[in-house]
């Protein structure tokens, strides 16, 4: 659940980009830090392995000013994708407000999208979150690999394997070049403050 | 809330968004494969190297080194090709048997091997000085590697000494032969010296399903022990690479 100060009227949603190791969480959070680090004015906070993999998680913070006369505070995670790091991916995934998933377009990794999506699901369920009930969007990732013949899942292949029950809003795109990458990240704050707002009603 | 309320919200955020990220966007409609690549002789190649990564299979390893050998078959003729993927197998070989464990600069070189030999394969006219000066470079790199694998490896048993450790760490790559003679007789490929080992440095990975059972307190614990086994794996490299770093003072 979000943190609300109703005296101070802030609210810190919380939002953890999720997915299977090396499908581009991180290069999301990387993009929209790049781009937009004069605009938002916070710092990014990675750790990373000797490897370049997420240890812990990234983690980019900012502000997108009053919504109804509350100051939002946007927080943007990402877990270790890792298979071996399921407990500290269950720990970021603790309090998030909303999920994006980002599933890699590679044929190679459809199993590991699947495996990732389902392990979304089993540590939703241990906070007593129902995948289908949580804000989520999905990002199918990688798509530019395309133009250099790097063998992909079809978006419509990936939307059978992924989305058909949860029928989450979805993206193709390219984080590294970061194709949008805005509009899934923007989908995701509006999905959850809409959500938000809902609850508190 | 009636729907509304919600529309307002929605707007309201989504003008506050567009504030702050607007103006930014890339779009960009993504075309299938293009027709250049259909007959694109490095194509599975190239599909293979970018699926590579630390989470590492046989399947994908061993696609790897089927893909290798038909290429060195296709390529028989062309030497420096020929080396190029006999690089690129022995490479492979480390990673296949040493998996997560590998060290981390393996995989990099995995990368830029293929990179280079694209360069090298896809370049017309490009010199034979050239192709060899390039092939040349990757094979430094190798060599590189196969030090800094000796040494993490006489790091580790130098601190298994100490911790009288049961475990082995076994990463060698057996030495390449130089470019210069590797042009007339062949660069051979070397042998892994080696035995799988577990995923996490010394430690013990349960399963998923383990760990889904596990209390918060537990899993936090867990989640701290993967942390410190991690930092700990690190800082043996970081050692292994001042030493190499200071060696090579």
């Amino acid at each position: 659940m979000a943190f609300v100060n109703l005296k101070k009227k802030e609210v810190q949603v919380k939002v953890v980009y999720y997915g299977p190791g090396r499908g581009g969480k991180t290069t999301n959070l990387e993009f929209l830090f790049n781009r937009f680090k004069g605009r938002i004015k916070t710092e990014m906070v990675a750790i990373k392995t000797h490897g370049d993999r997420t240890l812990f998680f990234d983690f980019l913070p900012f502000d997108i000013g009053k919504i109804k006369g509350y100051d939002i505070r946007v927080q943007l995670y990402t877990v270790p994708g890792q298979v071996k790091y399921n407990a500290t991916r269950r720990l970021v995934l603790r309090g998030a407000d909303g999920i994006v998933f980002v599933a890699d377009s590679m044929k190679v990794r459809r199993e590991k999208n699947l495996l990732s999506l389902k392990n979304l699901q089993e540590n939703l369920a241990t906070y007593n979150k129902n995948i289908f009930k949580i804000p989520l969007v999905m990002q199918y990732n990688k798509r530019d690999l395309s133009e250099h013949g790097i063998p992909l899942l079809s978006p419509e292949l990936l939307k059978n394997d992924l989305n058909t029950q949860l029928k989450a809003p979805s993206f193709e795109a390219s984080a590294l070049i970061g194709t949008n990458v805005v509009p899934t990240m923007k989908k995701i704050i509006t999905m959850t403050l809409a959500s938000l707002q809902r609850e508190l009603k | 809330m009636n729907n509304q309320e919600d529309d307002t919200v929605t707007i309201e955020v989504e003008e506050q968004l567009e504030n702050v990220f607007g103006e930014s966007e890339e779009t960009r409609d993504f075309s299938e494969e293009s027709a250049e690549f259909a007959d694109y002789p490095l194509r599975n190649l190239k599909a293979i190297s970018l699926s590579i990564d630390w989470e590492i299979d046989d399947e994908i390893m061993t696609r790897l080194n089927d893909e290798v050998e038909e290429l060195k078959e296709k390529y028989k003729d062309d030497n420096v090709i020929v080396l190029f993927l006999r690089l690129l197998g022995s490479v492979g070989k480390y990673i296949k048997v040493n998996k997560a464990s590998s060290h981390p600069d393996a995989i990099k070189l995995l990368n830029t091997v293929f990179i280079n030999l694209e360069k090298v394969a896809m370049s017309e006219g490009m010199s034979e000085t050239d192709r060899e000066k390039i092939l040349l470079g990757e094979v430094k790199r190798f060599k590189k590697l196969k030090e800094d694998i000796a040494i993490r490896k006489t790091v580790g048993a130098k601190e298994k000494e100490i911790e009288v450790s049961e475990e082995v760490e076994p990463m060698i790559i057996e030495e390449p032969q130089e470019v210069g003679a590797a042009m007339q007789e062949e660069l051979m490929p070397p042998e892994i010296e080696a035995e799988e080992i577990g995923p996490l440095p010394g430690g013990i990975t349960p399963e998923i399903s383990d760990i889904a059972q596990m209390q918060p307190h537990e899993a936090f614990a867990y989640a701290l022990d993967e942390i410190r086994q991690v930092i700990k794996a690190e800082f043996k490299a970081l050692r292994a690479e001042i030493k190499l770093w200071r060696e090579g003072q």
